[in-house]
């Protein structure tokens, strides 16, 4: 079994002149070779080198999106290094409370470098007190620096197939960050596993907007790049989110063949994509929905707009996975249409499965079948298997799972049961199909990151005019945007201006979690319904404003 | 600023008599997120047939600034403030 570095090197050298990756930023276009990644590449392990990193030395990597972040990362696997990419702040982020929130994190996980950009080190050393944590600055001037100094073969060259080679960084917005612990045998087979469920070969060609610091955009494309040795179509996701279409133009240009995307993105796609303006996608063989909740209308609607570029409902497909998995747990069969179930919403809501027999049905779309070597349980509460067609936890058993979260055994502790990964998700299992239904915790995905409610509502404790501790935000479907939006509902003191309690609610959580509120209800003191410990109730209080208990 | 202000109107699906004025912001307006700004980004482009460079479209702060941004663009110099209108 071999490593990623040395796959890596091994397409630099059979086919040193092929294009890894076309990178669209800003009007300009960069290929990228595989020669040229390697050689870039071995210019970052020499420059970590130099700074004294060695194998199993953590480097935190915070770049906007170009291709440094290929070079940075894989240079770090080269040198030996354990590389992590966190998310570059925000426009909208004020730099001190992005770093004020990665003091915990950083402390806890020590990493034995930072590599950003000067002026990113500077908000550090001013949000930080004593940040003296051992940092770089990412340039050009690190792909020049000559080579003669250096060993022939870089560390991570000779590294073992169960070394870590990576830490992912999962759900949660700060110092709640869970480090998840991949191995190169881990990456490896889950890739080749994956790529066996879509039927991936040489001829196929990717296209992403997604960042790197989330698995859907790191592993489903990124990785599967460098490790198949196939074109990746890379954009911004910053400039994507502004305009949507650069994809569908990127798509049509390059004859990509596949591309993952969460929910959110195919509505933006269609809100965004000019009536007058038609794509040629045909060389499309599937469009990927994962890590978020897939609806059925979204695909109706996504398939409606684009159905005279080449896109049917046969080509829309669905994927669970998670980071601690590397990244895939499920994937539905490309070619068939997506199974969808129509259930009867009022079991459902009492927590079981059966055919709609009203005139209302809830439809559910399938996940479809764990991939190579996944085992999926849905358990109860008290951890016992539940019988297909059964709402329970869903649990997984793999040959590709996590070595656990970095410095924090007692998490790592909370999920395993034995062998088997308790992924905190709620669902079913039919006819061997996996169908997510929900989340056991209080964790929100918004555009494809993951907010926890308490995380928003300790943000907007200390606003002037809402009660101490009575707030709670919760994530409803917003009908326009066919996305999830962020509610926070606030008791307010009498006599407030709400008008200027909202703008202040709004503006803090995006300063502190670059997280843009949908709206913020403010409701009379003692509005909000507790639950029977005392606590608001986020799910009583959600189920209220859905019904309009809470409009004015 | 009228334009800017229609444009917004029908974006955010706000009131007609909304209070929209150069200090209004994304936090004063129900629903501008990322994505819904995407959606007025489009609208200022059809609107006043040009296009905003993308460098500048995350500076934007407020709708001041927008209105400055798009007299730049239409008549090639800086602009003065366009006023409360609401």
């Amino acid at each position: 079994m071999e490593t990623i570095p040395a796959r890596l090197r091994s397409h630099a050298e059979a086919r040193a002149h092929d294009t890894f990756c076309t990178f669209l930023a800003r009007g300009q276009t960069e290929s990228i070779t595989f020669a040229e990644l390697y050689e870039r590449s071995l210019a970052y392990s020499r420059f970590y080198t130099r700074l004294g990193i060695q194998r199993g030395d953590l480097i935190l990597i915070i770049l906007q999106h170009t291709p440094h972040l290929f070079y940075s990362y894989l240079g770090a696997m080269l040198a030996g290094a354990i590389p992590s990419f966190m998310p570059f702040p925000s426009p909208k982020q004020r730099a001190d409370f992005y770093w004020a929130d990665h003091e915990i994190l950083i402390e806890r996980i020590k990493p034995r470098l930072i590599l950003t950009y000067a002026a990113n080190l500077d908000a550090a050393r001013a949000s930080i007190p004593n940040f003296n944590t051992p940092s770089a600055v990412a340039d050009e001037e690190i792909l020049l620096e000559p080579s003669d100094d250096t060993p022939v073969t870089p560390s991570g060259l000779s590294a073992s197939p169960d070394d870590i080679a990576c830490m992912q960084h999962s759900s949660g917005t700060t110092s709640l960050k869970k480090g998840v612990m991949l191995t190169h045998r881990a990456i490896l087979a889950e890739v080749a596993a994956y790529s066996r469920a879509i039927g991936f070969s040489a001829t196929d060609s990717i296209a992403s907007w997604l960042p790197l610091y989330h698995d859907m955009g790191f592993v489903a494309c990124f990785m599967r790049s460098v490790i198949e040795g196939t074109h990746l179509i890379a954009l911004d996701p910053f400039e994507w989110t502004i305009r949507p279409s650069l994809l569908l133009d990127a798509i049509e240009r390059y004859r990509a063949t596949l591309c993952w995307l969460p929910n959110f993105a195919f509505s933006h796609i269609v809100n965004a994509s000019r009536a007058d303006t038609e794509w040629d996608l045909s060389s499309i063989r599937a469009f990927i929905n994962c890590s978020e909740p897939c609806k059925e209308h979204t695909f109706e609607r996504f398939a409606e707009r684009f159905r005279t570029a080449g896109i049917t409902q046969e080509k829309l497909h669905v994927s669970y996975a998670m980071a601690e998995n590397v990244f895939g747990v499920t994937q539905t069969t490309l070619g068939r249409r997506v199974r969808v179930l129509s259930v009867d919403p009022d079991a459902f809501s009492a927590g079981s499965v059966e055919p709609a027999r009203g005139a209302y049905a809830l439809p559910l779309l399938s996940c479809g079948p764990p991939i190579d070597g996944v085992r999926l349980q849905i358990c109860d509460a008290e951890g016992n298997a539940v019988p297909d067609g059964g709402i329970g936890e869903i649990h997984i058993s793999s040959p590709f799972l996590f070595d656990g979260y970095y410095k924090l055994p007692e998490k790592t502790a909370e999920r395993m049961r034995g062998s088997w990964f308790a992924t905190g998700d709620m669902g079913f299992v039919l006819d061997g199909e996996l169908f997510v239904t929900g989340r056991i915790d209080d964790m929100l995905i918004v555009n494809g990151r993951n907010y926890y409610s308490h995380e928003i509502e300790a943000a907007v404790n200390g606003v002037s005019g809402v009660l101490p501790g009575r707030s709670v935000a919760i994530g409803v479907e917003d009908e326009r945007s066919d996305a999830t939006v962020v509610v926070v509902l606030v008791e307010t003191t009498p006599g407030c201006d709400v008008g200027q309690v909202g703008s202040e609610v709004r503006k803090r959580v995006a300063q502190r979690l670059g997280l843009g509120i949908h709206a913020v209800v403010p409701v009379a003191a003692g509005r909000l319904v507790k639950t029977t410990s005392g606590k608001i109730s986020r799910n009583k209080n959600r189920e209220l404003f859905v019904e309009g208990a809470f409009s004015a | 600023m009228e334009r800017v202000r229609a444009v917004m109107i029908s974006t955010f699906r706000i009131p007609g008599d909304s209070k929209i004025d150069d200090a209004t912001s994304s936090a004063d307006i129900e629903g501008w997120d990322s994505l819904s700004h995407a959606m007025l980004i489009m609208g200022i482009e059809e609107e006043f047939k040009i296009t905003l460079p993308f460098d500048r479209i995350y500076q934007l702060d407020d709708v001041g600034a927008l209105v400055r941004l798009i007299h730049e663009l239409d008549s090639g110099s800086p602009a003065a403030p366009s006023g409360d209108v609401a």
